[in-house]
């Protein structure tokens, strides 16, 4: 059995938004109790990860410090689009643009400081992730 | 003795270009043969630098490198333009003048290491000031 | 007839043009420079919208735009942006398209409409007005304060439509600038040309009038005046063509130089038609523009020309109008609607008739008035 839903977010620039409730809802919505949990979206200057979610201004740090490894430079190659799109593919490429979760008695298994977070590496976008539970 | 002359400069895009001959004639327009030849400029976003002679390729690493420590960023709170924004950066880091000493009337480095001016956010009209102190 | 008998708002603005685009220029630089880097290196197109002659202005940036920024820009009318343009122009990537819409009181409806549209697909927006607390300066992220002084002559649009351009170019320097594609020597050299060339333009100012004055004692009689100009120069061609109307209510039209050929060479009575083109040596189109010349030749239109061409170039017994060449040719519009507009002036002082028929009370009432300002608001998503 397996379960999915699209889930729609408005991101700020370089903003880190947390997810976790809505992840949760949808494995609760599935009715699976024990099986996996797989977490993607389909953008090339976003990324999903999981830190967390208490001190907001961590989130910051966390920018700050990829800005720092992948500066928004102008003279990237990549010269499709800006430079924060070019700075933005690395950065999510780096962080990987999905996660799996166990789940276990009905939910994703999280610690209790573990929040999901939608990283946009650029924005503000309308953007979309996907969410699918399946069971064992 | 002090003496001291200004050059005017026309500098390409991230340009390294080699003075030494400017600084030679200084020497020896100046009469001094011992004592200490100082090399400076005041651009904000231009650079002094002494490195090896006839190696291009040495150059190319020092321009490639400069240009990995400081990015051209668009995130400068500098809101010139990137390449200005690095440029201050890069003649803070890297310095804007170089001093050499004179003996026998000659520069202890000739031969070995040329003098270059560098421009970070060129082309544009530039210059340097050389200034020979001694006897 | 003596000159010295006849007056005209464009005329009086014609001679403080120097003047006014050096207030311009001082009050726009530190404006522009507030443009943050980030931003203009968002920018992937341009659109530049406006009414009437504030939409002219765009045509007329356009060359600066594209050969400064590389970028794709394109002057929009302000109908076609708020209820046409596709949304898949607007929105695609942050601060994308880059919309600048201009508006010297900053109350067009139309325009306004455009800035809320852009708005809502989180494009950037500049304003240029002269309304800093107007709806427009409101509406956009970012404002450029054009400062003309308030108590100054600016009907009809002469005076604004080069305020307008100016503010355009700078912006075009900005970016070019700020994204390397002019080097700083080039911007430099640029942000000086801009008033050098208008400067030496000015100098012309004497003999333009003079010359002017004697068209218009021959033109004023006749039914109808038609305009060529491209690309760049169509926006001086259109801009001349709303003179005629705005100062003495005559009949008019405007083409480029290949539609013209196909369309506008048939209006008949050639004799009686006013032929005013606009070209320059640099033009890509330049001999094209020539062969419309001998064609209005062989039909027999009065005819002046509008170029930084000298007379040899053209056919003879044509009354060339030769502006200054300036270093860069996107400077060309900002001052060859001067010729024109001195024509203009004085036949509206010669019949004796005020701009924008203020004689005649159906074009002054409220219902008349309200059409720029009113009608229904809609925001196309």
């Amino acid at each position: 059995m397996a379960y999915m839903e699209k889930i729609s977010l408005t991101t700020k620039f370089e903003g880190m938004h947390d997810v976790t409730k809505q992840v949760q809802e949808v494995v609760k919505k599935s009715g699976i109790q024990e099986g996996i949990c797989v977490i993607n979206c389909n953008h090339t200057t976003a990324g999903i990860i999981i830190t967390s979610f208490w001190d907001k201004r961590g989130h910051v740090d966390f920018q700050e410090e990829l800005d720092k490894l992948i500066p928004l430079r102008y003279d990237y190659h990549h010269n499709f689009d800006t430079p924060t799109d070019a700075a933005g593919h690395i950065k999510s490429a780096i962080c990987g643009t999905g996660l799996t979760l166990i789940v276990h008695e009905g939910r994703a298994m999280l610690g209790s400081s573990q929040g999901v977070l939608f990283c946009e590496f650029d924005g503000p976008r309308a953007r979309q992730f996907f969410v699918k539970v399946i069971s064992d | 003795m002090v003496y001291t002359k200004e050059y005017k400069i026309s500098t390409g895009r991230d340009s390294m270009q080699n003075i030494s001959a400017e600084i030679c004639k200084t020497v020896e327009d100046s009469g001094i043969r011992n004592g200490i030849v100082v090399v400076e400029t005041v651009d904000s976003t231009a650079g002094i630098f002494k490195s090896v002679s006839g190696s291009p390729e040495a150059l190319d690493d020092i321009v490639r490198e400069m240009r990995r420590i400081v990015p051209a960023r668009i995130n400068f709170y500098q809101q010139e333009s990137p390449e200005n924004g690095a440029g201050h950066i890069k003649n803070c880091l890297f310095g804007s003048s170089v001093s050499m000493i004179l003996k026998d009337g000659k520069l202890l480095c000739e031969g070995r290491e040329d003098v270059y001016f560098a421009e970070y956010d060129g082309p544009r009209e530039s210059s340097f000031c050389v200034c020979v102190a001694g006897e | 007839m003596n000159r010295n008998d006849y007056d005209d708002s464009l005329l009086r603005q014609a001679r403080r043009m120097e003047e006014y685009v050096n207030i311009v220029y001082q009050n726009v630089l530190p404006q522009v420079k507030n443009l943050p880097v980030k931003e203009i290196w968002d920018v992937q197109k341009i659109f530049i919208s406006g009414c009437g002659d504030s939409w002219l202005a765009g045509i007329a940036a356009k060359p600066a735009f594209e050969s400064i920024t590389g970028i794709e820009t394109n002057a929009v009318r302000a109908i076609e942006f708020s209820r046409f343009l596709s949304n898949k122009n607007l929105g695609y990537s942050p601060n994308t398209p880059l919309v600048i819409l201009i508006s010297y009181s900053g109350t067009a409806s139309r325009v306004i409409e455009c800035a809320r549209r852009a708005s809502k697909y989180g494009a950037n927006t500049i304003a240029i007005t002269n309304n800093p607390d107007s709806p427009l300066a409101k509406e956009c992220r970012y404002l450029i304060h054009v400062g003309l002084p308030a108590d100054g002559e600016y009907q009809p649009g002469l005076t604004t439509y080069n305020a307008s351009m100016l503010a355009l170019f700078m912006i075009a320097l900005r970016i070019g600038r700020v994204r390397n594609t002019i080097s700083p020597l080039v911007y430099d050299d640029m942000n000086k040309e801009l008033l050098n060339f208008v400067t030496e333009c000015q100098k012309k100012n004497e003999e333009f009038e003079e010359r002017a004055f004697a068209i218009a004692t021959k033109w004023k009689d006749l039914k109808a005046e038609d305009f060529i100009g491209d690309y760049g120069d169509y926006a001086t061609a259109f801009f001349g063509s709303a003179k005629v109307i705005e100062a003495f209510g005559g009949y008019t039209t405007y083409d480029d130089s290949e539609d013209w050929c196909h369309i506008n060479f048939f209006l008949a009575e050639p004799e009686r038609i006013g032929r005013v083109v606009v070209t320059n040596k640099s033009t890509p189109s330049f001999g094209r523009v020539l062969e419309s010349i001998n064609a209005i030749k062989i039909i027999g239109s009065p005819c002046m020309i509008i170029s930084d061409g000298q007379k040899e170039e053209f056919p003879e017994r044509m009354e060339v109008f030769t502006t200054p060449t300036p270093k860069y040719f996107w400077m060309n519009p900002l001052v060859q609607h001067i010729p024109f507009d001195m024509v203009a002036g004085y036949i509206a002082a010669i019949k004796g008739v005020p701009s924008f028929r203020k004689d005649d009370e159906r074009y002054s009432s409220d219902l008349s008035k309200s059409r720029l300002k009113n009608g229904t608001e809609i925001v196309i998503i």
